[in-house]
């Protein structure tokens, strides 16, 4: 199991490159993440931008949670490490669910649709978050 | 204190059952189950339904108390006496 794996995270890589130059690119590097076809850009416009001189994604690495929240953007990407640089901001980045870590931020509508957000209680109150199974359990 | 009740079920069945039961704390939308996968209330996205736990977070936005075990009929109560001691002034 990968380092990525360990922590409960699965990697892509993404370029605007077609899907036969990511099969050999893949094959040669022998990677063991896949690599997604941002052939029409779309992708790369949203998240990491585009470099127009070269007509092909910047070079980030955005940490998204499990939820789908973003929790790390890294625009230094430095080629030779990244690697190990990943696997130290998953570390870092990705919320622990444990008494004296940290909760991670959120912003959730409720049923009155009114829209709550976690950190806006910083200072101010403490929260109990209770999940439960269903309403009206026995139906 | 400020407590949110969060399952899957959608907003009219959240409305009817805070009627139900004469709530007095909003329940969150978690339709897709995206927070309980981050809280850990279920394993997968696909899980039925979420595990009963809460989680105690104070002031600072630190995780406090994870509790697993949850007795639905004293439930209330436990978490006030939990919040209740977590203000008592420390003694040193």
């Amino acid at each position: 199991m990968s380092e990525i794996e360990k922590n409960e995270t699965v990697l892509f890589g993404v370029s605007v490159d077609s899907v036969d130059s990511h099969k050999r690119f893949k094959t040669e590097q022998q990677f063991g993440f896949s690599l997604l076809a941002d052939t029409e850009f779309e992708v790369s416009k949203q998240y990491s931008g585009v470099m127009e001189r070269f007509n092909a994604s910047k070079r980030t690495t955005f940490v998204i949670d499990k939820a789908g929240y973003i929790r790390a953007i890294d625009k230094k990407v430095k080629v030779k490490t990244h690697g190990e640089d990943v696997v130290k901001l998953l570390k870092k980045a990705l919320p622990k669910i444990k008494v004296g870590q940290f909760a991670p931020d959120f912003i959730v509508m409720d049923s009155e649709e009114k829209q709550h957000q976690l950190s806006k209680f910083k200072d101010k109150k403490n929260v109990v978050l209770s999940f439960y199974p269903r309403d009206f359990g026995n139906r | 204190m400020q407590v949110f009740g969060i399952t899957h079920n959608d907003a009219e069945s959240h409305q009817k059952f805070t009627e139900a039961n004469k709530l007095n704390f909003p329940l969150l939308l978690d339709t897709n189950r995206n927070l309980a996968l981050l809280f850990g209330a279920v394993k997968k996205l696909d899980d039925e339904r979420l595990k009963r736990m809460a989680i105690v977070i104070d002031k600072e936005g630190k995780i406090v108390k994870i509790v697993k075990e949850v007795n639905p009929s004293t439930h209330g109560a436990d978490l006030v006496e939990i919040v209740k001691n977590l203000e008592k002034p420390k003694s040193n």
